[in-house]
């Protein structure tokens, strides 16, 4: 949308004034132009370090706030265990040591059972295995499996040490403590919930009591909050009044969950009254900038208007000047000044104008910030209440909705509805035999139509749209005829040679005028449509929601009754439109009247007799529960059966993760782990189990990468990260931004109007996608080898030998490039799959008015097609940069990551080496096995990966709010 | 006018000239490597464009395991088929799992506000920072120490589909764009969550349930980084074919008995996998461009 406007606004601003003003200046645009350019790249330089440099910023500003919050969150979390304590029936708290009492005293036998067996079995396990497992991990292991003896816990058949059992079995006990406590923080907190349950009435009760006393605080603090008076000083100022307060309640108890209320209260009141203040400030902030905004945005009016003022006293005195020594009179060249004047005039109006708009919007934008502020300021204002009334909506909305009174009542009333009104149902299916067939024809003409009506009224929305189309492309062509005859006037104009220079001049200011002033009418005719995107998607959205409205129409149509169902049916909706019952409920009701109907015949399983003594037995047990509940509340936990169902319904996000996550869990994050620890060990050649042992030696992998002992046969490494991290940023660089122009540039090829077989040209290359890369790069391989085919085709034309991948330093270069060559011949494709729809959606009139300016092909390319692109694909673009500098298949088979250095007798690493396939040679070289390394070398992808994405992150700008796309 | 239509031709033309060789490119690596599996040459015919000879021997000896003339040795002999019923086993396993496990995934997270809902995500992120190699690293011993299935492919069914509810973008951009008035009408008529996203949601978002589960039939059908380092290439039953392929040109000595094999055996796994991407076409883009505008 901005892009759009930003279209049109240079296309009227630009064609209106800036003709005049080349008319006025030309040749000191072209230098503009080149030192802009140079100008913007430089400060595009500035921008991206300066990016950079906020972004680290940024990230250690954020894990601070991160802290901080993580401190606040860990207090809040013990003050509310304590309080979950202090508050508790015995069994309650019993269950913070041993888990489940309190369901089992609660009728959750189900659940106390589990809870209990699973602590039991924890902590024998933890004893037993847990214990001993994590103390090794100290040492990861001291006895060889070569050596004797051993008690052979951990080992293999040679009774020794397995460093890699010890290690991952000691982590898996480390991160069960984590499950623990989880299960642990629900024991605690279904002990809780069931105390509040069984216990609701009585903290209501207490609730009700405070509200008063909560509401004079309240109103207390918010004057204190005011005067400045902070809330320690404030507690100790009524202290008296409040410990008076507590004088009015006899149960301890009562007292104590009174005090705890009037603390929260207190505390609540202050953070709230913060919280207003903060948002006044920002308020005030607004408004300020609002009014120095307009100030400027008046001092800038001014001095547009005396720049127009100023134009034109220069235009005068340059026309005075240039004719000042021609034999016209005075008045001849005051004619043409005012001329002159009074068309600018005209234009400079308009110019003037849509300036003026723009202010206004400008200051509307701020208006409008400053009123959603307001709105958030009365937002908080509203949700706010003293906190015995928080404390009610928490106890009701928590623990009130098990109240099984109320259901109870309720579902007797319905029954006693409905069965009261049982001979009603009854005659109300009997009417409706045999009509059936009548129902369906019904139905069938009513299908019809609907049909009809909404074809209808998408004809009608088609041919609205239509209509826009067809006289957008009425003016359209209009500018272009008069484009076209303006400059076929103005080449006449110069061409004819019977008048002089004088009029001739005159001719042309005259027909330049005279184009400026009809083109702005019929731009400003064009603004009046709907752009092209939008009326496409308008249309769309209209047609999409007459059809959607016509199939929930059809829907409810059914024509396939036949005797049962029909009766059936309209039993049912009688039944939920006149009595109000329930889906659920009227399914039950049904089911209890068992009602059918054969050969005409109506067929009950329970008929009005036994109703009626249905009925007087509901009517016995009623008034029996009413007068035994006289409390009306009646708090039951829910069983393990029901907490069970509901994991099909409105916990079905636990149901229905549970399994993706195990797997990331203990088959992505866990082994991550592992790996991110194997990189503080020495696990490499001759420390192997489960022959040998391995264990920590801190950061000696890290110290090898980048500065390892140049004795030591690992003194290739810091050459080679060297020369790897180089190479990988290039890459990634380099084939990320070759695949994405030239895949946009092919995409844009194909797309172009005139262009036929369209289909056949998209599948061409899309065949490279389906065919598995493995496939595909180790022919191309192939063929490009020395003894390949495109290799010998090389050496018969230039007698020399191409030489990709073969060990030589000077084919470096070549196949790096030739590898970027093919890694365009990989990716094209998917760029041209995903980017084609979003260039079929960019709107014409963008180029329309491109053309009209004169622009060029390459010109659209730069300022319309990739502006509009990269924003609408910034993300893609980061997450295809992360995937090129893990781009494996395309090295690994294409050259295997030669040409090998000279003397990189560590497996074998070539210049073409990703970090990747750096990491894979290292892991899989079977003589000489570096997994220590490989881990530290998967470290540092994981910092350069996550750093870019951070920046671009940051700088593309482009994260949007989720909600957004809802 | 007269000159703008002949710069249109002219512009026409060029492009028209620039797509014909740009397919050529595109097409003859493909073509080559059909033509060499019918080559008679052996490895000698790799530097030619065209073969000499023509055969349909490579085939019936990739599938039978009767060796051509020239073999040096016979490891792989007649494994072929054997790698290409792994292959088969792995990918559909793992298709039916991870299809499941991401649509899954992607339902809970468009459609559920829950604890820690934007950790998890955030999580997923991060996690897709490190290169997945890394974490294959350990996998291979965990397989080989606990799991005691090394040189398996039913590790590979373990690994790949264990970690597939991470790719759940796409699928998850596509059900927020599905209105939430259709789950609300649902639920008023009585049905169930489960029930919702089983009957209701599903078949609506048809293109993306296809789009994944072509997607994840076509990773393991030619992967090869993960596949190699777990299997080990000790055990050669329980290779698949990217292994295999891949061992047939790792040396000089395979590479004379086994080139022509390896052209064939290469046609032979493209062509189901190219039929079936081709068919499917259309879900297959409306999945990547859905995924490119939603990041």
């Amino acid at each position: 949308m901005e892009q759009e406007e930003k279209g049109i606004n240079t296309n009227t601003d630009s064609s209106v004034f800036t003709r005049k003003v080349r008319l006025l200046s030309k040749p000191r645009y072209f230098f503009g132009n080149v030192g802009s350019a140079l100008l913007k790249a430089i400060l595009w330089v500035c921008d991206l370090i300066l990016s950079m440099i906020l972004s680290i910023w940024h990230f250690i500003k954020l894990i601070g706030i991160y802290c901080y919050k993580g401190v606040i969150i860990a207090y809040k979390f013990v003050k509310r265990k304590c309080h979950q304590f202090l508050y508790n029936d015995w069994s309650g708290r019993v269950s913070f040591l041993i888990f489940g009492v309190s369901s089992l005293a609660h009728g959750q036998i189900v659940n106390g059972i589990l809870y209990l067996v699973f602590e039991i079995a924890y902590i024998a396990l933890f004893v037993l295995y847990g214990v001993p497992a994590i103390g090794m991990l100290k040492t990861l292991g001291t006895i060889a499996n070569s050596g004797t003896g051993g008690d052979g816990e951990f080992g293999q058949a040679g009774g020794g040490h397995n460093s890699i059992l010890i290690l991952i079995y000691g982590l898996l006990w480390v991160l069960s403590i984590i499950v623990f406590i989880y299960i642990w923080l629900r024991s605690i907190n279904s002990g809780y919930t069931n105390y509040r349950i069984k216990n609701f009435k009585s903290f209501e009760n207490i609730i009700n009591k405070n509200k008063e006393f909560s509401t004079q605080l309240d109103a207390q603090i918010e004057i204190a909050y005011k005067d400045g008076v902070s809330k320690s000083n404030f507690i100790k100022l009524h202290k008296e009044e409040i410990n008076e307060y507590y004088l009015c309640f006899e149960d301890k108890f009562e007292i104590n969950y009174t005090s705890y209320l009037v603390s929260e209260t207190i505390s609540a009141a202050y953070d709230q009254n913060k919280a207003i203040a903060k948002q006044e400030k920002v308020i005030a902030k607004l408004v300020e900038k609002r009014d120095k905004l307009s100030a400027k945005l008046d001092a800038s009016l001014a001095t547009f208007i005396a720049n127009q003022e100023k134009r034109i006293d220069t235009y005068t005195k340059r026309v005075n000047s240039k004719y000042a020594n021609s034999d016209l009179s005075q008045e001849d060249i005051d004619l043409v000044i005012n001329d002159y004047v009074t068309d600018f005039k005209e234009i400079e109006d308009g110019k003037l104008e849509s300036e003026k708009g723009k202010n206004a919007s400008k200051l509307n934008k701020i208006n409008n910030k400053i009123k959603k502020e307001n709105h958030r300021l009365s937002e908080i204002k509203k949700t706010y209440s003293p906190y015995a009334y928080t404390s009610e909506t928490i106890n009701n909305s928590n623990y009130g909705k098990f109240n099984v009174y109320h259901i109870k009542v309720a579902k007797y009333e319905t029954w006693k509805r409905f069965l009261s009104n049982y001979d009603t149902f009854i005659d109300v299916y009997t009417s409706s035999i045999g009509h059936f067939a009548e129902k369906n024809s019904e139905n069938i003409e009513e299908k019809a139509r609907i049909k009809e009506e909404a074809d209808r009224k998408i004809a009608e929305i088609n041919a609205k749209y239509d209509d826009f189309e067809r006289r957008r492309a009425d003016i359209n062509k209009q500018i272009k005829a008069l484009k076209d005859e303006h400059l076929a006037n103005i080449k006449a104009i110069k061409a004819n040679s019977s008048i002089d220079d004088l009029k001739r001049i005159d001719l042309l200011e005259e027909e330049e005028v005279k184009y400026i002033h009809e083109n702005t009418i019929l731009m400003n005719s064009l603004n009046e449509f709907p752009s092209v995107k939008n009326a496409k998607a308008m249309r769309k959205e209209e047609i999409k929601e007459v059809t959607h409205a016509c199939k929930r129409d059809l829907k409810y149509l059914k024509t396939n009754f036949n005797e049962q169902s029909y009766c059936l049916q309209n039993l049912k909706d009688y039944m939920m439109i006149n009595y109000k019952f329930t889906y659920k409920e009227t399914n039950e009701f049904v089911n209890y009247m068992g009602i059918n109907v054969v050969n005409g015949e109506v067929i009950l399983k329970n008929d009005c007799l036994s109703a009626k003594e249905k009925l007087e037995s509901i009517e016995c047990e009623e008034s029996e529960y009413l007068e035994t509940h006289e409390s009306k509340y009646e708090g039951k936990s829910k069983t393990f059966a029901q907490q069970m169902k509901s994991l099909f319904n409105e916990k079905f996000n636990i149901t229905i993760l549970s399994l993706p996550l195990t797997g990331i869990i203990l088959f992505t994050i866990v082994p991550l782990l592992f790996s991110v620890l194997v990189a503080f060990t020495n696990f490499s050649k001759g420390h192997v189990p489960p022959t040998d042992l391995f264990t920590w030696n801190g950061l000696t992998n890290f110290i090898n990468l980048f500065n390892a002992d140049p004795e030591s046969d690992l003194a290739i490494l810091p050459i080679a990260i060297g020369k790897t991290v180089t190479w990988t940023l290039i890459w990634a660089l380099v084939a990320t931004f070759s695949n994405y122009i030239l895949g946009i540039i092919v995409a844009l090829m194909i797309n172009k109007q005139g262009i036929k077989l369209k289909k056949l040209w998209r599948t061409v290359f899309v065949l490279t996608i389906a065919i598995p890369q493995f496939i595909s790069l180790m022919s191309i391989g192939i063929l490009l080898k020395d003894t390949g085919a495109i290799g010998s085709l090389y050496f018969n034309l230039f007698g020399s030998k191409l030489g990709f991948a073969e060990n030589s330093d000077n084919n470096a270069l070549l196949s790096k490039i030739i590898i970027i060559l093919v890694n365009i011949w990989v990716g094209i494709p998917y760029t041209i799959l995903s980017t084609t729809g979003i260039l079929l959606n960019i709107p014409k009139d963008l180029y329309e008015s491109a053309k009209v300016d004169g622009a060029g092909t390459v010109t659209q390319f730069v300022k319309i097609t990739m502006p509009y692109i990269l924003f609408v694909t910034g993300p893609y673009l980061i997450t295809q940069f992360i995937g090129n500098i893990n781009n494996f298949n395309v090295i690994y088979f294409l050259t295997g990551g030669g040409p090998a250095y000279p003397g990189s007798a560590l497996a074998g690493l070539g210049y073409t080496d990703l970090l990747i396939t750096f990491l894979y040679k290292l892991v899989t070289n079977t003589s000489n096995p570096q997994y220590g390394i490989a881990s530290a070398v998967g470290i540092v992808i994981f910092v350069i990966c996550s750093f870019i994405s951070i920046v671009m992150y940051n700088k593309s700008g482009s994260v949007k709010e989720e909600d957004q796309f809802q | 006018m007269k000159s703008l239509k002949a710069g249109r031709i002219i512009s026409n033309t060029v492009i028209y000239i620039i797509l014909i060789i740009m397919s050529i490119l595109w097409v003859l690596p493909i073509i080559w490597l059909v033509l060499q599996s019918f080559s008679a040459d052996g490895l000698a015919s790799r530097s030619r464009l065209i073969p000499n000879n023509f055969t349909f021997d490579n085939y019936i000896n990739l599938i039978t395991g009767s060796s051509s003339s020239d073999a040096v040795v016979h490891a792989l002999d007649g494994k072929f088929p054997i790698w290409l019923l792994n292959t088969l086993i792995v990918s559909v396993l793992v298709c039916v799992i991870s299809t499941v496990f991401v649509l899954g995934t992607a339902y809970a997270l468009s459609r559920f506000r829950f604890k820690g809902r934007t950790l998890l995500m955030k999580m997923n992120l991060v996690i897709g920072m490190f290169p997945g190699f890394l974490s294959m690293i350990i996998m291979y011993w965990v397989m080989k120490e606990i799991f005691h299935l090394q040189g398996s492919y039913w590790s590979l069914v373990i690994i790949y589909s264990a970690g597939a509810g991470g790719g759940y973008y796409i699928s998850k951009g596509f059900f927020d764009t599905i209105s939430k008035s259709i789950d609300e009408a649902a639920m008023i008529d009585g049905a169930t969550k489960s029930q919702i996203f089983w009957q209701i949601i599903l078949p609506l978002a048809k293109p993306i349930v296809v789009y994944t589960i072509l997607t994840s039939f076509m990773g393991p059908w030619g992967e090869y980084v993960t596949s190699s380092y777990i299997v080990g290439l000790q055990n050669i039953d329980n290779w698949t074919v990217a292994i295999g392929l891949y061992k047939m040109m790792s040396d000089y000595q395979y590479s004379i008995t086994y080139y022509t094999q390896f052209a064939a055996g290469g046609v032979c796994v493209a062509i189901p996998i190219t039929a079936l991407f081709l068919g499917l076409q259309k879900y297959y883009v409306s999945g990547v461009t859905g995924g490119a505008v939603k990041g």
